[in-house]
C-alpha cells in the first residue's frame, strides 16, 4: 500500500489490517485491499482519507475511490458525529440533493479507534477563491447559481419530526434570538470584548423579523467553498457536519452573505452568480416563500457569526492549543468584518 | 539616533526576499503558506505604522461620549441603552476602518 508520506502515519494506517477485514465484511466481500491513502486537505475538524480501494467478489467487486471521513484530533464541540453526518448524508440523497454517495458506516472504535464512515470519491474544487475567479470552473455561471438555489431548497424540503435526524436540535424559541444569545455567550466565553459587533447583535435583536412559519433542515455552512465544482458545473454539496433544524431563511443569508463572495462583491449569489439565478431556482424547486427582509437581516446575522467564529478559530492559535498561521490570519478577518456589520447597521436602519 | 535599517525597513526587506527570491519557487502548500507569510508580514508593517492612533482610538473616543470603556460599551448594547446612537456608530466605524486598513486593505475597495 502507498501512504503519499511517512509523516502521515496516524490511526488509519497503522491499523489497516482491521479496516480493510472491516470492509470485507461491510461489503461482503471475500477481500478487500487498500491500495493507496493520502490525506486529503481542510480537515481541521475533520480528518479526511482518499482511498483506493478493491474489493474481490461480493455485489460491489471491483476498484472505488473513496472518502474515509472520521474525527481529527481536536474537534469543535459544534459540530455534529461521523455518524450523525453519515445520517444526514443518506437524508439529503433521498431528498434529491447532489451529495457524495455514502457507502458504508463503521460505529464499532474497535477497528479505527473512533467511528468513521465511506463516501464515494468526487473529483472537483471546492476552494472558494478558486471557484469564483476560475472562470473555466463551474460552466455557466448563472446556470450554476440556479442549481445551487435548487439544491438549498432540495435541502429544505427535509422537515422534523424524522426519525433517522432525531439526533438534531430544534432552535429554543425564537431562531434569531437563540442566535444573538448563543453569539454573546461565545463572545463571553472568549473574553472577547467587541463593541462592533455587539452592536450588530443589539441591531438583530431590534429588528428580528417573524420567524419562518416552518421549521426545516438548515444546512448552516452553504457558502461558496464548501461546494464541489468541476469544469462543467455542480458536484456536490459538501460539509454537513453544521445541520439543524432551523428557519430556512438562515441558510439563504449565509450563502448570499456579502462575506462569502471572494472579492466578487458584485455577484451576490456567493460571487458567482446573480441573487434573482439564485431565487429563481429556489422558488423553482421550494414549497416556502422566499422572505426578502427576512433574508437581508440573516445576511446581517451571517458577518457576525462568522465574526464569532473567526475569533475562536484565532483563539485556538493565540491561546497556545493549536500553532497555525492561517488560524492567526483567521482571526485578524475580525476587522472587515466588524467595518461590514457596521456599515449594513447605520443608525438610520434601526427600527 | 535609530540604528539601519530600521525594523520596518528589515520587515520590507523580509517582504521583498519572499516575494522575488522565494514564493517564485514555491508550489502547492508550500506557495499557500508562502502567501499566508507574505500576508501576516504585510499587517505587522502596517500595524506598527499605525499602532499609536489605533490602540488610543476606541479607549479615547468612547471616553469622550461618556462611555467608561469597550466594557462599558458591550453592556449598554445588551441593555438596549446605546444602540442606534450616531456618535458611539461613528467612532465604532472609524475603528473598524483603521484596523480594516491594517488587516486587510484590499476589503476597503469593496
Amino acid at each position: 500500500m502507498v501512504v503519499s508520506s511517512a509523516e502521515n502515519k496516524s490511526s488509519l494506517t497503522e491499523r489497516l489490517a482491521e479496516l480493510e477485514l472491516w470492509l470485507q465484511e461491510a461489503t461482503g466481500a471475500q477481500g478487500a485491499k487498500v491500495t493507496s491513502a493520502a490525506p486529503l486537505s481542510g480537515g481541521a475538524i475533520q480528518e479526511n482519507w482518499r482511498l483506493s480501494l478493491t474489493l474481490d467478489g461480493g455485489p460491489q467487486s471491483g476498484s472505488h475511490e473513496v472518502v474515509l471521513r472520521t474525527d481529527a484530533a481536536s474537534s469543535v464541540d459544534v459540530s455534529l458525529s461521523r455518524v450523525q453526518e453519515f445520517a444526514l448524508l443518506q437524508a439529503a440523497r433521498e431528498a434529491g440533493v447532489t451529495v457524495p454517495e455514502p457507502l458504508w458506516l463503521c460505529e464499532d472504535r474497535k477497528v479505527l479507534g473512533k467511528p468513521f464512515y465511506v463516501m464515494r470519491f468526487l473529483p472537483g474544487v471546492a476552494l472558494g477563491p478558486k471557484v469564483v475567479k476560475d472562470q473555466s470552473l463551474g460552466g455557466d455561471r448563472e446556470a450554476l447559481a440556479e442549481r445551487l438555489g435548487r439544491e438549498m431548497a432540495l435541502i429544505h424540503s427535509i422537515r422534523p419530526p424524522n426519525p433517522s435526524l432525531s439526533f438534531l436540535e430544534k432552535p429554543k424559541g425564537d431562531p434569531a434570538q437563540h442566535a444573538i444569545e448563543s453569539y454573546r455567550e461565545h463572545l463571553d466565553d472568549l473574553g472577547e470584548l467587541r463593541p462592533a459587533v455587539e452592536w450588530g447583535l443589539a441591531w438583530c435583536e431590534r429588528n428580528a423579523p417573524e420567524a419562518s412559519d416552518v421549521l426545516t433542515l438548515v444546512h448552516q455552512d452553504f457558502r461558496t467553498g464548501n461546494y464541489l465544482i468541476d469544469e462543467k458545473g455542480l458536484v456536490a454539496i459538501l460539509d454537513w457536519e453544521f445541520c439543524a433544524w432551523g428557519d430556512p431563511m438562515s441558510d439563504l443569508g449565509w450563502f448570499l452573505a456579502e462575506c462569502w463572495r471572494f472579492g466578487r462583491p458584485d455577484l451576490e449569489a456567493g460571487g458567482i452568480g446573480s441573487r434573482d439565478a439564485f431565487y429563481r431556482g429556489y422558488r423553482a424547486a421550494a414549497d416556502i416563500q422566499i422572505n426578502e427582509e427576512a433574508v437581508a437581516y440573516w445576511e446581517v446575522m451571517a458577518h457576525i457569526r462568522w465574526a464569532v467564529i473567526a475569533l475562536q478559530q484565532g483563539a485556538r492559535h493565540h491561546s497556545g492549543a493549536e500553532s497555525s498561521l492561517e488560524l492567526a490570519l483567521t482571526g485578524r478577518l475580525i476587522a472587515p468584518l466588524e467595518r461590514s456589520i457596521l456599515v449594513m447597521t447605520p443608525p438610520e436602519r434601526w427600527s | 539616533m535609530a540604528d539601519k535599517p530600521t525594523a520596518d525597513e528589515l520587515l520590507m526587506e523580509v517582504l521583498r526576499s519572499l516575494k522575488e527570491d522565494i514564493l517564485p519557487g514555491l508550489e502547492g502548500k508550500q506557495r499557500f503558506t508562502g502567501l499566508m507569510m507574505a500576508n501576516a508580514l504585510g499587517i505587522a508593517r502596517r500595524e506598527i505604522a499605525n499602532e499609536a492612533r489605533r490602540s488610543a482610538l476606541l479607549d479615547s473616543g468612547l471616553s469622550g461620549l461618556g462611555i467608561g470603556g469597550p466594557a462599558d460599551a458591550v453592556r449598554g448594547l445588551r441593555q438596549a441603552r446605546l444602540g442606534g446612537r450616531q456618535d458611539l456608530y461613528d467612532l465604532l466605524l472609524e475603528d473598524a476602518e483603521l484596523r480594516t486598513a491594517i488587516a486587510s486593505p484590499q476589503a476597503m475597495k469593496e
